[in-house]
């Protein structure tokens, strides 16, 4: 486990945060470029999950879609971003009726069997609605139902109820008995402002993108209070002294007073975690926050997260080029490539055992892995940018283990080995126990199912 | 290694330092408020680095090691103190013979976006330095077997001493022989010699019947394939290039002349890992090739680590610990070193490496404290002897209320509390029970809502006072109680002045000393080397075990 992480997280809860096959393109004059091209993941309750990548590998424009802070040119195209809060939940639904959907009341006017073979009927492959390698022939709606291969909330998860007309389109709240969800991807911008306050919280590598110059941090932090906690005058003031406090800013009686220049590189840093403490998040979402901070400063932040984190029962996602930060704040890393998500493990066995070419590369062209050579091991040419549907390997071009297969079959996200549970990676040479012939022909498969899944997304 | 062999080794060493720095002082007078304190950037450095090394200079940012580096090459004016090059102090020169050094010490800048002129093309970049220095200059040699005195015409000049000719013209009987620097893109054929000779001189015609432009595009060619581009690059415009190749043209327009001495500031820390890869080999590869001698400053510690010979660890303009790479990285002396090391994130996760976090940030280069320019944040600051045994978070809250009434004083000096003061509107200490208050009790934690009236409103400040004092020990007790009630009467600096004079040591009182620290000459700026003390190391490592 990493040097701070102490906090035991449940993994049979269901995320907080699901990310699925979340796309976000940039549409320009020349092209499109595939920034996020369909990328998947979970950050469970308390848990840290580390985004590592290069720039250009969109790390932080997943942060930035997460958020809803993508910006024209830039969409998010395909995929969606579950927020699983029961409060945030509760709220949402409370002032957007008209966009919530209410999984309870669907299951009592409609019937899932029958939905299914209205599905079958407008052509929907049997594959895409269950999952899994699946023949027209033999499939039975009832029995998929019975077994709860298919569900509502399967149904409404992947857009069917929407295709079946019987959910808006523009819903993005979803209540259900276990509290239900907030899909980020279709909230309205109004709706996002709300949710940026209170539920998720960002944090990015400039603070001064954060705070106003031309008023206090004091004032700042007492509107944030004001706004998530109604407190006002003295009450809030007080609060506002009290937050300065535990992210330990010294003197934070004067500091409450002072403006934004007033503060150095870290104690900004600070106040805008702060602020973000102020909304009483459930997920932080910190994009190279300690990139612009000298290593002594960088310690101290990464340990006041930590800190905050125990307390709090917070869930981080850390998003850096930083190695050796990702390996001291994460319990879980995604290591992302042009636009892809490329491996996904648990820490300790990212960094013991990394499995894809790429991230092998990556590790080993780091000062000081090999303090016996002389020269530094390199990764062969530059990161691509991907403005072309991958029907290949994005990074075959610089793997030295590439073989043919590789510029004609996509590398799918699969376990490396088959007694592997959490540790994935997408390239053809994995599960490692398959000759070439099988993986190549795995991924294949894999591919064309989610291709069909997708379909819509991709003209 | 013997006692003598090393110090024979040691002398080698000094005898073939290209580079000398002596007590070398950078100060700015940034102007603006009336009888503001210059910045101290570099407030007086000592070190040297052999022909053909790499030193490496570390700190944060604020440090003072970029302007170490921009003095070294003479973009900046030393306040004091001097700088030997092969022996001579640059620091003096001036017109042309400034403009001459220059060819030998290059720069390249941390950030090659905003180091490029993103109007010239790639190749006129890496040209201008040979266009402002009207290369080459030719400087000729003449090789008389008699030895007769010579004198030139024609193009170029007679080689000095300490230059290296790129025409050579050897005398001996009938027609001269030329003969053309092998690293000059031209051939022996490109010149044309006549001499004259007479009884005890020789006059010797040389013209070049290359044209300097052209000599110029090929050594640019020349260039551009040295850093790993390529020929078709010259005409391309930099915002057309990655990060790493950008880099790679700032390394080519440093080169163009044939540099000695080479400073790097931070030429890899814009770069991805895998670039930086590419870029640090290049530069390993150049250094051999060229025989370069470098200053790295770098805050990437991983990276010094695999390039340097030697580092200088720098804190607020002062050279804290310098010596040997390996052996500092792996047996740091000096607190400052061993705290920055101790704050690298180790990209092995199971590492159980114990942490010294540092409080606060560093001091502004405007007023340094005066002693150990480290005492106001090290972690093993030596105590006074009588307090010795005062409980560690105590000791921790008097450190931190100093802290305060330094940093209050600071700004009390600037202009917005001047312009308060002068109005009349408070400023100031009205808050002092809430201070003592915050710096004695335990931390407060983030966790949820307290509720805001905790009781504590209810007491008087002098109840206050007395319950947030009550674990302090009398004997400083008596001290704290004394500058509160200074303050209360509105004489801060008085309470400041108290609190330094009775809880001071020789940390904050005396500037330490350069002690050697190992058998190579690394050495640490510390009192803690002084025999009366503990090292910095055994008390580390009694800090750790007690939390
Ligand atoms: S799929 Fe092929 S090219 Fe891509 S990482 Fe794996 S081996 Fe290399
Ligand atoms: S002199 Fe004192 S304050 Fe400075 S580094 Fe040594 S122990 Fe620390």
């Amino acid at each position: 486990m990493s040097m701070y992480s102490t906090a035991l997280i449940d993994r049979s809860e269901p995320p907080l945060l699901t990310v699925e096959n979340l796309q976000t393109s940039f549409f320009t004059d020349k092209e499109t470029i595939r920034a996020v091209d369909a990328i998947s993941f979970d950050v469970h309750r308390g848990e840290t999950v580390g985004i590592v990548g290069e720039s250009g590998s969109g790390k932080s424009v997943t942060a930035r879609s997460i958020m809803g802070l993508i910006d024209s040119p830039g969409r998010v195209v395909g995929g969606s971003v579950r927020f699983r809060d029961g409060d945030t939940v509760e709220r949402l639904a409370e002032q957007y009726p008209d966009r919530t959907i209410d999984i309870e009341a669907l299951r009592t006017e409609h019937d899932v069997a029958d939905c299914i073979e209205r599905l079958l009927d407008q052509g929907v492959s049997p594959a895409r609605l269950t999952g899994r390698e699946e023949s027209r022939a033999g499939i039975d709606p009832v029995e998929l139902v019975r077994e709860d291969v298919v569900t509502m909330r399967s149904l409404v998860e992947d857009g069917f109820t929407d295709q079946l007309g019987i959910t808006e389109e523009d819903a993005f709240v979803v209540r259900d008995t276990d509290g239900g969800y907030v899909d980020t991807t279709r909230a309205s911008e109004d709706a996002f402002r709300k949710l940026r306050g209170q539920g998720i919280a960002m944090i990015f590598q400039d603070p001064l993108t954060s705070l106003n110059p031309v008023y206090t941090v004091g004032n700042q932090i007492k509107e944030a209070i004001r706004l998530h906690q109604g407190l006002r005058g003295n009450a809030a003031h007080e609060e506002a002294i009290r937050l300065l406090e535990a992210v330990s800013i010294p003197d934070a009686h004067r500091r409450v007073g002072e403006y934004p220049h007033e503060f150095s590189g870290g104690m900004r840093q600070r106040a805008v975690i702060a602020m973000a403490l102020a909304c009483k998040p459930e997920l932080l979402i910190c994009d190279e926050p300690t990139t612009a901070l000298d290593v002594t400063i960088q310690a101290q932040i990464l340990e006041l997260l930590t800190e905050i984190q125990a307390e709090r029962d917070l869930s981080i996602v850390f998003i850096t080029h930083d190695m050796g930060v990702i390996a001291e704040i994460s319990d879980q890393v995604n290591v992302m490539y042009a636009g892809e998500l490329v491996e996904k493990a648990p820490v300790d066995e990212l960094f013991d055992a990394p499995k894809h070419p790429y991230t092998q590369g990556l590790l080993e062209s780091i000062p000081g892995r090999h303090p016996e050579d002389d020269r530094l091991r390199t990764i062969e040419g530059d990161v691509p940018t991907p403005n072309e549907q991958p029907t290949f390997c994005r990074f075959a071009p610089r793997c030295p283990e590439a073989f043919d297969a590789c510029e004609a079959v996509h590398p799918e996200n699969v376990d490396v080995s088959e007694d592997a549970q959490t540790h994935t990676a997408a390239c053809l040479l994995y599960p490692e126990e398959l000759s070439t012939a099988d993986t190549v022909d795995r991924h294949r498969s894999l591919g064309e199912t989610r291709d069909a899944d997708r379909g819509d997304h991709d003209e | 290694m013997s006692e003598e062999l090393l110090t024979e080794a040691q002398q080698t060493a000094a005898a073939e330092a290209l580079v000398e720095v002596n007590g070398l002082k950078t100060y700015y007078d940034t102007g603006g408020l009336l009888g503001s304190q210059p910045v101290k950037a570099v407030d007086g450095v000592d070190f040297s680095i052999g022909r053909g090394e790499t030193l490496g200079l570390v700190g944060e940012s604020g440090c003072g090691k970029t302007t170490l580096g921009r003095t070294l090459v003479q973009l900046e004016t030393a306040t004091d103190g001097e700088v030997l090059f092969d022996g001579r102090d640059v620091t003096t020169l001036s017109g042309d013979e400034l403009k001459k050094w220059r060819r030998d010490a290059q720069i390249v800048f941390q950030d090659p976006e905003s180091s490029l002129n993103s109007r010239m093309t790639v190749g006129e970049i890496i040209r201008e330095p040979l266009d402002v220095h009207g290369w080459p200059n030719f400087s000729v040699a003449v090789a008389d077997p008699q030895g007769r005195s010579a004198s030139l015409s024609g193009d170029g000049t007679l080689t000095r001493a300490d230059e290296q000719a790129d025409i050579t013209v050897s005398i001996g009987g009938g027609s001269p022989t030329v003969d053309v620097r092998d690293t000059l893109p031209m051939d022996d054929s490109d010149v044309d010699a006549s001499i004259t000779e007479r009884e005890s001189s020789v006059a010797v015609s040389v013209s070049v019947t290359t044209a300097k432009s052209r000599l110029r595009r090929a050594r640019v060619r020349e260039l551009l394939e040295t850093v790993g581009l390529r020929e078709e690059h010259y005409y391309r415009y930099p915002h057309q290039f990655s990060g790493g190749q950008r880099q790679r043209v700032g390394i080519a327009r440093a080169l163009a002349l044939e540099p000695e001495f080479v400073v790097l500031d931070e030429p890899v820390s814009a770069l991805d890992v895998s670039v930086q890869a590419k870029v640090l080999n290049l530069l390993d590869d150049l250094q051999d090739r060229f025989g370069l001698t470098y200053l790295f400053i770098a805050h990437d510690l991983s990276v010094v680590r695999h390039i340097c010979d030697r580092v200088a660890v720098m804190y607020l303009g002062h050279i804290m610990e310098i010596g040997e790479t390996e052996e500092l990285f792996r047996n740091p002396k000096n607190p400052y070193t061993y705290s920055l090391l101790s704050a690298i994130p180790d990209t092995d996760p199971s590492a159980t490496r114990e942490r010294v976090t540092l409080r606060g940030t560093p001091p502004s280069p405007r007023d340094p404290p005066s002693g150990c320019p480290f005492s106001t944040r090290c972690p093993v600051k030596i105590r006074p002897a009588e307090f010795e045994d005062v409980d560690e978070d105590i000791w921790e809250g008097i450190e931190l209320l100093r802290e305060i009434l330094r940093e209050r004083e600071q700004r009390d000096r600037g202009l917005r509390e001047r312009a308060k003061q002068l109005l009349g509107l408070e400023t100031g200490f009205d808050d002092i029970h809430d201070v003592v208050e915050e710096v004695f009790t335990s931390e407060p934690t983030a966790g949820e809502n307290q509720p805001a009236d905790d009781g504590s409103e209810e007491m008087d400040d002098e109840q206050r006072l007395a319950a947030a004092l009550s674990e302090v020990p009398p004997g400083v007790r008596t001290h704290v109680e004394t500058a509160v009630e200074l303050i209360e009467e509105d004489k801060e600096p008085q309470a400041h002045r108290l609190l330094t004079e009775e809880f001071e040591s020789v940390c904050g009182k005396e500037p330490p000393e350069h002690h050697p620290v190992s058998e190579t000459g690394r050495t640490s700026y510390c009192h803690r080397h002084r025999p009366e003390y503990d090292e910095p190391e055994p008390v580390f490592e009694h800090l750790l075990d007690q939390d």
